[in-house]
């Protein structure tokens, strides 16, 4: 006897769902098994790094910057600028960044344009105080600063709002203060910078890293690939100026 | 799966609630035995439209008019009485598809950088997330179709009318910026 109709095309809809899923979940889990080669400019995994990732295995309290309330305080391996091992130079994934585009203004910035920070090897942050995934993404972020800012590395944040109550300028100062974020910030309010380097589709955050003659070597969308990351910054730091 | 799990807990997050709003006034446009077909095909739309512009193509539907065009048209569509008035829930998937701004945790995030390079590549994972993402508009879906009290109350002459008046003020709310400012308060107050 057939089914009635309406229950007929839900057990269609399920099956077809559930199909989907499962071809998707095999998808995903060779997704996951290289996620972090499938950063852009990251090294593979296999190849043992110079240096302990910053967030592991952790035996020492980096020097808090005099804006960061303790409880923001992490932990970090000590500086080890010497690289003994040869790493494969990140690809070149643009000769070079694109300019910041009407922006408003900087905060905490002794300089004015990316262009003054040739000869330093800079990683690029889009992101905006509200945003939950930027927010996951600062502690590694405070981490590799602390780590490598004396070797040559800057960061500079670009903070692009994505709702009203991100434009307000206190309140990017008030959340940089809280957050911990006492890099450079770039005020991109009305987002023509995160639309001029990311195009569509555009996401909080994106993480870029620019070399010491201001070519995009790494870029990544979203949380993850910190040991990519910072794998990058040590091989950039590396190179001649 | 750990993409699936990310995508469950990003569920709860204020970066799926528009992707919700929209699966939900559907489900309360359309009668009971076409609610499971309604959103196959709101989910079918938001997937395609959030990873076409990964494979280069921007339809623009981020835009307030574009937007407020293709979701105005799914929803008098999906509010329709004749039957193939079930095919508004694609467009009014792509509409969310299109302006779903997501959270972008490490799983999503490898997909997503992947994506840039090889765009095909991402059609299953992000397929699989947003079927995550989805999985508070299928309780609700399962709670209407089998919970008789839910199904006696969305029956009910004036919910129906209720989810058409809401249907119509949310086009009107994109055009006008107030549904970019209603995501951001629902945002703000998540991050209190």
């Amino acid at each position: 006897m057939e089914a009635p109709r309406p229950r007929r095309r839900v057990a269609v809809a399920l099956a077809v769902m559930l199909a989907l899923l499962a071809a998707a979940i095999g998808v995903s889990r060779l997704v996951s098994a290289d996620r972090e080669v499938a950063a852009a400019g990251g090294p593979p995994e296999t190849s043992p790094p110079s240096v302990a990732p910053a967030s592991v295995g952790t035996t020492t309290t980096a020097r808090a910057p005099t804006t960061v309330p303790p409880s923001t305080e992490v932990s970090v391996t000590p500086t080890a600028p010497a690289v003994t091992e040869p790493i494969d130079p990140p690809p070149v994934l643009r000769e070079e960044h694109p300019p910041l585009k009407e922006i408003d203004g900087w905060l905490q910035s002794d300089v004015t344009s990316l262009e003054e920070l040739r000869g330093k090897v800079v990683i690029v942050e889009f992101w905006t105080f509200g945003c939950y995934n930027c927010k996951n993404r600062l502690p590694y972020t405070q981490d590799i600063y602390a780590a490598y800012r004396d070797q040559g590395l800057e960061i500079v944040g670009i903070h692009s709002p994505e709702f009203a109550y991100e434009k307000e300028v206190d309140a990017i100062v008030e959340a940089m203060d809280r957050l911990g974020v006492t890099w450079p910030v770039v005020l991109d309010t009305d987002r023509r910078t995160f639309r001029e380097w990311q195009g569509s589709p555009a996401y909080w955050p994106r993480t870029y890293v620019l070399d010491r003659s201001g070519r995009v070597r790494f870029d990544h969308i979203g949380e993850g690939a910190y040991r990519a990351l910072e794998d990058t910054v040590v091989a950039l730091l590396a190179e001649a100026p | 799966m750990s993409l699936l799990v990310e995508a469950l807990r990003s569920a709860l997050l204020p970066c799926s609630y528009s992707i919700l709003l929209m699966a939900l006034v559907l489900l309360g446009l359309r009668k009971r035995g076409e609610r499971a077909e309604v959103l196959g095909l709101f989910y079918l739309g938001t997937v395609l439209l959030a990873w076409l512009p990964l494979a280069g193509v921007d339809l623009m539907l981020d835009h307030r008019l574009g937007g407020a065009v293709v979701l105005g048209a799914g929803l008098a569509l999906a509010a329709a009485p004749f039957r193939p008035g079930t095919g508004g829930a694609a467009l009014v998937g792509a509409f969310a598809g299109a302006t779903w701004v997501p959270c972008v945790g490490p799983e999503l995030g490898s997909v997503l950088t992947r994506g840039l390079s090889e765009p095909a590549g991402a059609v299953l994972p992000m397929a699989l997330y947003l079927a995550g993402v989805m999985v508070p508009s299928a309780l609700i879906y399962l709670l209407a179709a089998k919970d008789a009290g839910s199904a006696k109350f969305l029956a009910r002459p004036r919910v129906r009318v209720g989810f058409k008046v809401v249907a119509a003020l949310i086009p009107v709310a994109v055009i006008t910026g107030a549904y970019d400012r209603l995501v951001g308060e629902l945002a703000r107050l998540s991050n209190l």
